[in-house]
């Protein structure tokens, strides 16, 4: 009695399971992710939410998820496989690459599995986009010219001489490398600047401040320093106020974070950059959306529109506030106009 | 390392009591070593502004190690500090006068997170000892748990603190001493009168060194692991708000890092990993030789690509110079 009971257990749950499978390649639908580093960091945070409010507004929020990689470039491509396989290859992807050499083999397997995908940020140079029919685009961010205006900004606030100091992020991250960049590049024009070094704080607040901490021992007499991002800038800050210098050392940073943009408007810090995340990824997903659903001709877009640079914009005392109620109320994106911030 | 040593005469000429204090305190003398050479060749080490700053960054690590040093005592290991101190950082964050929540509760957010690592710190203690999941597995999954938790909370966006009472705790200065020192001294006095001075304490060396013989002994070892990893956890509960004071804002993140310092700390301190080994004062030694070893690179504005061999290499040669090889049994 017991083995009949087991049996028919057995077959009800197989028949369930086989009517579930039924319904979903009945449907079909669309599963919509976006591939991040962690939501622990603002930035990210804020591209998952990007691409969940694209979802939201097609009605597509339950077929949405956002795939963590927690920094392992191997979790993040078995994530994205993952989801491929549960979705029966009906996937889009917005996807900012741990490291930009992941990008090929991520490329690889969208290609193969026929699904659409946008990139951010990370990819290495010689990577082209128009060899993979499935990669709409590639939206790297202006970080150089980020790194360039935040550094002139603040030599200029220096009047062009006195001692500067560096904070730099991980450094194998493009965004580390190409702002960095930037301000070599704006050191050029300021002869009468002294670099008395840099510290790689790996994007870190608490290791920034350490740092800092340690090196206003040695160079009481700091002008300015310079961050390669926000979380940095504001430990910066934390180490000078608590030798009461917060405010009268200039530092800039990037990312435009809600604590950063606050510092600002305390007057501790001098500027930073946004390159509005929720808009990146909004967009990136919308366009591969769009894609998969036949709305735009990948193979039609000229070479310019599937590798480009979206421009940041810089925030200082002047746009603040704008700023602020802009992260409080984020305003309303027309997903439809994909190329509204592009430039050649 | 009496027996290695080449310079007997000088060494049998030192009083006995300094000749004991030397071979069981390694650590220690290292430290003073530290010290001098640095004093002699680092720019500005000896100064008052950099003693001041090096007592404002070992603060922390104090704490930290100090209750991690307990955990490997013991003989276990506790990966969770960095998402239970992260957590109670979020959480003294939210309820003190911030931009983000309307909550202001001042000082009374300090009980409060305590109290969420005391619950984080027994639940790794009663899963490890019922459940019998071994201690660096279920505080690793812990610790990502609880930082998971803190990023639900903030959705990823630090809190801003508006609360300068609660930033004294480590801005403040008490005759040029900063405050969240004083506090770090306070905690290792308490945890190292726990560890000596009441059976409980005792008991934790005696369950690192031999768990079987103290439990044929028909004392409760469950008992005491779960009491140490709650007490632990309260700890950490209170670095979480150190960290409020310290970083102005609430973030899982503010933690990073924490946990293989504690770590380091102690072993450089001369705890041994294998447990029933070691006390509370070597993990603060550890403690201070990290400390001063990072101080040191900065002022010295050695390359950053370098760094972190160098400080590598130090920590290898301090740590064999200094270990008591007839007290480990074990190496794992």
């Amino acid at each position: 009695m017991k083995k009949v009971l087991m049996v028919i257990v057995v077959v009800l749950m197989m028949a369930t399971l086989f009517a579930a499978a039924q319904r979903e390649v009945e449907t079909k639908p669309i599963y919509l992710a976006s591939s991040i580093r962690n939501l622990a960091n603002a930035y990210h945070f804020a591209l998952a939410e990007g691409a969940r409010l694209f979802a939201r507004s097609i009605g597509q929020e339950g077929y949405f998820q956002v795939l963590a990689s927690e920094g392992s470039s191997e979790k993040q491509l078995n994530d994205i496989k993952a989801l491929v396989a549960k979705s029966g290859g009906n996937a889009v992807f917005h996807i900012d690459p741990n490291e930009a050499i992941d990008v090929i083999a991520i490329a690889r397997e969208l290609t193969a599995a026929k699904c659409y995908f946008v990139t951010n940020y990370n990819k290495p140079e010689d990577v082209d986009v128009a060899d993979y029919p499935y990669w709409v685009t590639h939206m790297g961010v202006q970080s150089e010219g980020c790194g360039y205006a935040t550094a002139k900004a603040l030599l200029s606030k220096i009047g062009g001489r006195g001692k500067v100091f560096v904070l730099r992020g991980m450094l194998g991250n493009n965004a580390d490398i190409e702002r960095y960049a930037g301000f070599e590049r704006a050191l050029k024009e300021f002869p009468n600047v002294q670099v008395i070094g840099w510290e790689s704080a790996d994007w870190l607040k608490q290791r920034a401040y350490n740092i800092v901490s340690n090196k206003l021992i040695s160079d009481p007499d700091l002008a300015a320093i310079w961050s390669a991002n926000d979380d940095m800038a504001a430990g910066a800050i934390e180490a000078l106020r608590a030798k009461g210098l917060n405010g009268k050392v200039v530092v800039t940073g990037a990312d435009a974070t809600p604590e950063m943009l606050d510092l600002i408007k305390k007057g501790d810090a001098l500027m930073t950059a946004s390159a509005d995340p929720y808009w990146q990824a909004g967009i990136g997903l919308a366009m591969a959306y769009a894609a998969q659903t036949g709305k735009l001709d990948v193979a039609a877009l000229p070479a310019t529109k599937r590798n480009w640079r979206t421009p940041m914009v810089m925030v200082d005392a002047s746009n603040v506030d704008e700023m602020l109620s802009m992260t409080e109320n984020p305003p309303k994106i027309d997903y439809t106009d994909f190329w509204g911030r592009w430039s050649e | 390392m009496t027996r290695n040593w080449r310079h007997r005469a000088i060494w049998k000429s030192m009083p006995p009591q300094l000749r004991i204090f030397i071979e069981n305190n390694p650590s220690f003398v290292a430290c003073i070593v530290l010290c001098l050479i640095f004093s002699l060749f680092v720019p500005k080490f000896f100064s008052i502004s950099n003693l001041v700053n090096i007592l404002d960054i070992v603060s922390l690590t104090m704490i930290t190690a100090s209750t991690m040093g307990l955990v490997i005592m013991l003989g276990s290991i506790d990966l969770s500090l960095e998402g239970i101190s992260g957590l109670a950082c979020v959480v003294a964050s939210v309820f003190v006068r911030n931009a983000m929540t309307p909550f202001a509760i001042g000082y009374w957010a300090i009980p409060i997170a305590i109290l969420v690592g005391m619950i984080g710190g027994l639940i790794n203690g009663v899963i490890h000892t019922y459940v019998k999941i071994p201690s660096f597995m279920i505080t690793f999954c812990m610790g990502s748990i609880m930082t998971g938790v803190g990023v639900l909370i903030i959705k990823g966006v630090a809190v801003v603190v508006r609360d300068d009472s609660i930033r004294w705790l480590a801005l403040g200065r008490i005759f040029g001493i900063p405050f969240s020192f004083i506090i770090a001294v306070l905690i290792v006095i308490i945890l190292d009168l726990f560890h000596k001075k009441t059976i409980h304490g005792r008991y934790i060396s005696m369950i690192g060194g031999d768990e079987g013989i103290v439990r044929d002994l028909g004392i409760n070892v469950r008992k005491i692991k779960i009491v140490l990893f709650g007490l632990v956890g309260m700890v950490y509960g209170l670095v979480g708000v150190l960290l409020v004071a310290k970083l102005g804002s609430g973030h899982p993140y503010n933690s990073w890092d924490m946990n293989f310092e504690a770590i380091s700390a102690c072993l450089i301190g001369g705890i041994a990993i294998t447990g029933g080994v070691g006390n509370i004062g070597k993990a603060v030694v550890g403690s201070f030789i990290i400390v001063i070893l990072k101080n040191g690179m900065i002022l010295l504005n050695i390359d950053p690509y370098v760094q972190a061999g160098i400080v590598g290499v130090i920590t290898i040669a301090i740590v064999a110079l200094t270990i008591d090889r007839e007290k480990i049994t074990i190496l794992k």
